[in-house]
């Protein structure tokens, strides 16, 4: 049995739509929200409530400002979020292995 | 319920991450707009510069041409980053190393250019070897950034014409620098531009 105890693995990641913005912000310095959308194809609506959860939990910073009298809104992942997505990436690997 | 996570579902995630991953850091926005601009500005201004010293006229202006063409390039080219600044949707470390590339690169052969031409540290005839040897390293390490062979080939011919002429040192340099840029640089990026 290689079942994985969900008690290890980091519940704010483990979302299919989470890790993706994860992985987007890994790759990148910074994103706007558009181009998130445009990576994992998801609807405003949705991904807003995970990049929430995302900044709630530290793991991503944001920054506002209008450009053309447009508002942007750019996404940024912290320390914190990087360790996070770090640790998850070896959790997965660690059940990989076994 | 408590989720399980088995080892095909956590390969399965790993390879959605990669995916994700290597899709994102393809998204350079490295338009090639500024060098572009500078090449365009450049190439008629070396143009100029060989009809004038093969008819021997206006010599005089060589100074002011040069100028006026570097201060043309850089005033461009602010306009032009301050343009992409507004429409940029994502920064990458690639993306800052690209543009750092252009920013050295154009410097460094700014500055050997007037340190012959202004201050005749060197003859004037072995500014465009020079500049051919700076091209050449920036077409390699732009060329190995974006995996793009023909970047990396160009670099060889700058060098290989850098070698020619500090050997072979002529006036002629000018026009072999000149067609070198409108189609080793001007060329592919207007293509590359059109693809973005």
């Amino acid at each position: 049995m290689t079942d994985f105890n969900y008690h290890e693995i980091d519940d704010v990641i483990h979302s299919r739509i989470r890790t993706a913005i994860m992985a987007v912000l890994i790759s990148v310095d910074e994103a706007e929200f558009t181009f998130i959308r445009e990576k994992i194809n998801a609807t405003d609506g949705n991904l807003s409530v995970h990049l929430k959860k995302l900044e709630d939990n530290s793991y991503i910073s944001v920054k506002k400002e209008f450009v053309d009298r447009k508002p942007i809104t750019r996404y940024k992942i912290t320390e914190i979020g990087r360790k996070a997505f770090e640790d998850y990436i070896k959790k997965l690997e660690s059940i990989i292995k076994r | 319920m408590q989720p399980n996570l088995n080892k095909q579902q956590a390969e399965l995630e790993l390879s959605l991450i990669r995916k994700v991953m290597e899709d994102s850091r393809k998204a350079v926005y490295e338009t090639g707009k500024q060098g572009t601009f500078w090449t365009l500005v450049m190439a008629p201004a070396i143009l100029l510069n060989y009809f004038m010293i093969i008819f021997n006229t206006g010599i005089e202006y060589t100074g002011l041409l040069w100028l006026a063409a570097v201060l043309t390039g850089t005033a461009g080219s602010v306009v032009i980053a301050r343009k992409e600044k507004k429409t940029i949707r994502v920064k990458t470390f690639s993306g800052k190393i690209l543009t750092s590339i252009g920013i050295a690169a154009g410097g460094t052969n700014v500055i050997f250019a007037a340190a012959s031409g202004f201050f005749g540290v060197f003859k004037p005839v072995y500014i465009v070897p020079i500049d051919s040897v700076v091209l050449g390293m920036a077409f390699y390490l732009v060329g190995v950034i974006q995996q793009l062979k023909s970047l990396k080939l160009f670099a060889f011919v700058w060098w290989a014409g850098a070698v020619f002429f500090f050997f072979f040192p002529s006036m002629h340099c000018l026009l072999f620098l000149a067609i070198m840029l409108v189609f080793m640089v001007f060329l592919p990026k207007i293509e590359r531009i059109k693809s973005a």
